[in-house]
This record gives structure tokens, C-alpha cells and sequence, in this order.
């Protein structure tokens, strides 16, 4: 047999469910009341990006909550249960500074038009991480142990990333943007199956949708002529 | 553990002598609980109780003081079932700390194998893991540290022989699982100074049987075995499965599964002891019955294996 093929995802996932919803239960114990805070500003940024689609300020923010999720949780508490914590922070930290330097170039950039279809799945996304993900843990009734806020932990991060990256950048730049948070929801993806978390493919599903709507997004630049209205992508 | 005066030539004699050096031993008396079946090492002759302790997954637990409360309960439990090895690796996250956590707790009991890897590429860096991993358990020498995986195998062997030469090792090993690499096994086997192979084997991957576990003897090598409950799954399908034991089972004294299980796998005789993985007290204790009472014959063994295959 093929070495390869003897591995399975549980080889590399050193952690059972059990303590993968300790160690959020007890993230959120020390981060509190911060997740307020947190959830305060992604609402922010849905406000900005509705009320005008410019990348600058979200930039800003989104900037800080994947910087703040890589040192004070990746290289943090799960860097104690998983190697490769701290390598998966510093992804983050790059990633935050791609977004501050796309931010700070684009920032008078006029925005192209977005088709419809695409600008729905930005705007589920960018809404999904941020207000849905801690929603569905009070839904579920699992409280603390599930509650995954924006800025606080990598998978709303993340998602709502995909979804504001998918509502403000375009071309090469959204494709540059889109290369760690796409990663990362395959780990975190493979993660969840691994340990029998709930909803294992949420992460992938929102890369594929992304990854399908920036296409799209792509082909409609092609086909239209760009605007100059930086009103141009709301639905 | 203390060494013993039986060096490695001593003992592959007592093996060739036949199988009265394999035998299990009677349990010694000890003050909590009956001591489990021990076996020897071959290269020393020192006697290893055949049922250990795995920590992959099961302590890697963080700083969460309720897991730490839990991991070093299993631990109190299993020294006071008359528990030996536990093994290790820098690989587990945080399982090397956490072991450290509970012998603050428990202190370091007399009985303790400690069972490190060493599990880095850079095959100049053996003592330096090592080192650390000390630190982190929080004692002055492991008893065995196997290179993890075959990583960079052989500047590690070369290291650990130097380390053991310095006393902060006493025996050398190698480790794989899940199959994997079975040829590479068998060269080093075949041409290394080794005291321990660790590899898979229980009663669903028998595979060892045929070629390692054999050879493993001949060469005097002591075989731990991994993924004795193959990671859980199998554990865990026979208990939920609604499958009861089978009646002859009390013939081995095997009152649950995870008995039944590890009796299969340490009544090998080449095999030296195995270290079931659990977070769970009651689990442990369950773990620990796989190393007392009678122990199955090599037609128990079949009647046993053919009983699980038509599960
Ligand atoms: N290459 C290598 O060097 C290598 C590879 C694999 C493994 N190993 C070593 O071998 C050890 C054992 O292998 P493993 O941990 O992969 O698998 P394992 O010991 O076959 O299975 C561990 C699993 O079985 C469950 N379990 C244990 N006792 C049980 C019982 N009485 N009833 C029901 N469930 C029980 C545990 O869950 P609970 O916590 O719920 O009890 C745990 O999920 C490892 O921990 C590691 O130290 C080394």
C-alpha cells in the first residue's frame, strides 16, 4: 500500500471535539467582553460597505480582527494544542497586511459592478460571519462552548472576509486576497470532519460559493463596461 | 524503572531457551490493586507491565485546569492499576506538559517507564527535543525515546546512542503505525542495535505477525503496540454495536471488550506490552483488566480474531 494512502484526516488533527469546544469556551472566557466589541465592529463594517462600497476603512478593521485572531488565539491557546498554530498565525498576520495594503491602494479606487447573484453571496457571507455564526450557537443552545465571534476566532473571520473581499476587490487583487482565507476554510473544514464537529462543510461550501462568484464576478467585468460610480455593486 | 543486570546477549538466551522467558509473569502484589502481567525487555530483562498508557489526542488538552483535573486522574489510576509505560511524543501538542502537570500532582511514581519520541528533521537536533521534552514531563532521564516515524532516522539513532552512553536515555527505539513503512522497519531491524519497535498491531491489523513481530524477536527487540482499540473506532463499534461477548470469554477473564481486545494483543508472544490511549478514568480501569487474569492460548487467540472478523 502506498504510504500516502494509509493516512486518513485524524492523523493530523491532535485534538478530540471535547477539547476543541473547551478550548472555545475557554477563549471566550478570556476574551470577554471583547466579543461585544468585536461583533460592534463587524456590524460597522456591514453599515460602511452598504452605505458606500469603498475598501479603505473595512480594510482597516479587517486588518485588526485577523490580526488579533492570529496572536491572540492561533499562536495563543490553539498554538498549545497544534504545532502549526504559530505557522497559521503568521498566515494570518500576511494576510492582514495584504488587506491593509490593498485597502490603502484602493482607497479612491472606483468599484466595478457586481452582478446580482454575486453580490448576494458577498453580502450572505459578509453577514453570515459576522451575525450568524454567533446566532446559531445561541440558537443551538451549545452557548460558550460554540460561540464563534468575528474577529475573535478564524472561521467568521474568515467567512466574512471571503464575503467583503467578494462585495469590495476585483480581478488579481481578489484573487491574492482570496488565497489564505480559501486555505484556511480547507483546514478548518478537514478540522471540523476530523473531530465530528457540526457543520463540517460550512467553511468549504463558503470558499466554493466564493470561489464561484469571484468567476463570476471576473466573467461580468469582462463582458460590461466599468463604472465609475462607487454606488455601482449595491444590489 | 530500575535496571536490571541482564544484559542483551543474557536475555536473547533466555529467549532461545524458549518460551518460559516469554511467559508472563504472576502479578506482583501491590498495595491498591493486583499488579498486571509483566514482560521483559529483552536487551535487559527488565520487566514491563504489559498494559500502557498512549497520549495522542487523549492529553492534549491546553492549560484547561478542568482536562488537567481529568488527565492527571487517569494517570493517578493507572500507577495505582500498577501501570509502567506511558508514551509520549513532541508530536502531541501539549501532551508532554500535561504529563509534567500531573507528576507535579502525583509525583514521579517509582513504577514509570517513560516512553519519549523524538520527532524533528533536523537530525542535529536530537538532544536539543529531547532536552526540552524533559523539561517538560519534568524528569532527569527517559526511560526509552524513539525516533517518531523514522524521521531522519539515522543521525537520531546515532544521537541516542550517545545520549544513552550519558544516561539521560536508557533504551533506543523506533516507532511507525498503521502499516506504514513495514520494509524500512524490517532493514533497521535488521542492521540496527535497537532495544524497541513500536508498530500497529490488534486484532483487525494482525499484519505485524507475519514478518516484523518474528523478526523483532530474533533480533531481541521489545515490540510496543499502537492503536491498540485501532484509534477508537474499533472500541467504540464493538461497545455501541449492541455486540455482547462472547461466553467463553470468561475462560480468559474478559469481562468487556477493552479486556478482550488488549488480552489479544499482549498474549502474542512477541509482543511486550500495549498502550491503549483513553481520557477516561473508567476507561483506564477497564484497560488495566487487559493485563490481569488468565491470558488466551494461540487457539484462543484464533477462535478470538475470527470472532471479530464476523462481527
Ligand atoms: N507512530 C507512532 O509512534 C504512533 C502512532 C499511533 C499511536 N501511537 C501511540 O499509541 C497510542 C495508542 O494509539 P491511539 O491513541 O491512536 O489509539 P487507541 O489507543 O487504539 O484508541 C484510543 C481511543 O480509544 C478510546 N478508548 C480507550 N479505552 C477505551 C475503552 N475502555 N472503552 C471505550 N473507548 C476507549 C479512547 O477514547 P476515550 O478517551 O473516550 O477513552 C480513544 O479515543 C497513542 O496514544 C500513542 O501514544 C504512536
Amino acid at each position: 500500500m502506498a504510504v500516502w494512502l494509509s493516512y486518513s484526516l485524524e492523523d493530523f488533527v491532535p485534538f478530540t471535539l471535547e477539547t476543541w469546544q473547551r478550548l472555545i469556551e475557554r477563549h471566550n472566557a478570556a476574551q470577554w467582553p471583547l466579543q461585544v466589541v468585536a461583533l460592534a465592529a463587524g456590524l460597522l463594517v456591514l453599515v460602511w460597505v452598504w452605505r458606500r462600497p469603498s475598501a479603505l476603512r473595512p480594510a482597516f478593521l479587517l486588518a485588526g480582527a485577523w490580526g488579533w485572531t492570529a496572536w491572540k488565539f492561533l499562536a495563543g491557546p490553539y498554538a498549545d494544542l497544534v504545532w502549526a498554530g504559530h505557522w497559521f498565525a503568521w498566515g494570518f498576520t500576511i494576510q492582514a497586511g495584504l488587506i491593509l495594503a490593498w485597502g490603502l491602494a484602493a482607497a479612491k479606487a472606483a468599484t466595478p459592478p457586481l452582478p446580482r447573484a454575486v453580490a448576494a453571496i458577498g453580502w450572505i457571507l459578509a453577514a453570515g460571519g459576522i451575525v450568524l455564526f454567533p446566532l446559531a450557537a445561541l440558537v443551538s443552545g451549545s452557548g460558550r462552548a460554540d460561540l464563534q465571534v468575528f474577529g475573535i476566532f478564524p472561521d467568521p473571520t474568515v467567512v466574512s472576509t471571503m464575503g467583503l473581499l467578494l462585495l469590495l476587490a476585483r480581478g488579481p487583487v481578489l484573487a491574492l486576497l482570496l488565497v489564505l482565507p480559501v486555505l484556511w476554510s480547507a483546514v478548518a473544514g478537514a478540522t471540523a470532519w476530523a473531530i465530528g464537529a457540526s457543520l463540517p462543510l460550512a467553511l468549504p461550501l463558503a470558499a466554493l460559493a466564493t470561489f464561484a462568484a469571484a468567476i463570476g464576478a471576473a466573467l461580468a467585468g469582462r463582458f460590461s463596461a466599468p463604472s465609475t460610480s462607487a454606488d455601482a455593486n449595491r444590489t | 524503572m530500575n535496571t536490571t543486570s541482564l544484559t542483551r546477549r543474557s536475555a536473547l538466551r533466555l529467549i532461545a531457551g524458549g518460551a518460559a522467558a516469554l511467559a508472563f509473569t504472576p502479578p506482583r502484589l501491590l498495595a491498591s490493586s493486583p499488579a498486571p502481567h509483566a514482560k521483559p525487555i529483552p536487551s535487559s530483562g527488565e520487566m514491563l507491565p504489559v498494559i500502557g498508557l498512549g497520549t495522542w489526542r487523549t492529553f492534549n488538552v491546553g492549560a484547561d485546569a478542568r482536562a488537567l483535573e481529568n488527565t492527571t486522574a487517569v494517570m493517578k489510576a493507572f500507577f495505582n492499576a500498577g501501570g509502567g509505560m506511558i508514551d509520549c511524543s513532541p508530536m502531541y501538542g501539549s501532551a508532554r506538559e500535561v504529563l509534567g502537570h500531573g507528576f507535579e500532582q502525583i509525583g514521579i511514581p517509582e513504577t514509570l517507564f517513560s516512553a519519549e519520541k523524538v520527532w524533528i528533521r533536523d537530525g542535529r537536533r536530537t538532544a536539543e527535543q529531547i532536552n526540552e521534552s524533559l523539561q517538560l514531563w519534568g524528569v532527569d532521564h527517559f526511560d526509552l525515546v524513539q525516533v517518531h516515524n523514522l524521521l531522519s532516522w539515522e543521525p537520531h539513532l546515532e544521537n541516542l546512542r550517545r545520549l544513552k552512553g550519558e544516561g539521560k536515555v536508557r533504551y533506543l527505539g523506533i516507532t511507525t503505525s498503521h502499516g506504514r513503512r513495514h520494509d524500512d522497519v524490517e532493514a533497521i531491524l535488521r542492521s540496527e542495535d535497537i532495544d524497541f519497535l513500536q508498530l500497529t498491531y490488534n486484532i483487525t491489523h494482525p499484519e505485524a505477525e507475519r514478518r516484523l513481530l518474528p523478526l523483532a524477536a530474533d533480533r531481541g527487540v521489545a515490540v510496543i503496540a499502537n492503536r491498540p482499540f485501532d484509534g477508537g473506532g474499533l472500541i467504540r463499534r464493538l461497545k455501541s454495536g449492541n455486540y455482547p461477548l462472547p461466553s467463553w470469554a470468561a475462560e480468559i477473564d474478559c469481562s468487556n471488550w477493552a479486556e478482550f481486545l488488549l488480552k489479544f494483543i499482549v498474549s502474542h508472544p512477541h509482543v511486550t506490552c500495549a498502550i491503549p490511549a483513553t481520557s477516561r478514568v473508567e476507561h483506564l480501569r477497564e484497560n488495566m483488566g487487559g493485563g490481569l487474569g488468565r491470558m488466551p492460548d494461540e487457539a484462543m487467540r484464533r477462535r478470538m480474531a475470527d470472532h471479530v472478523r464476523a462481527l
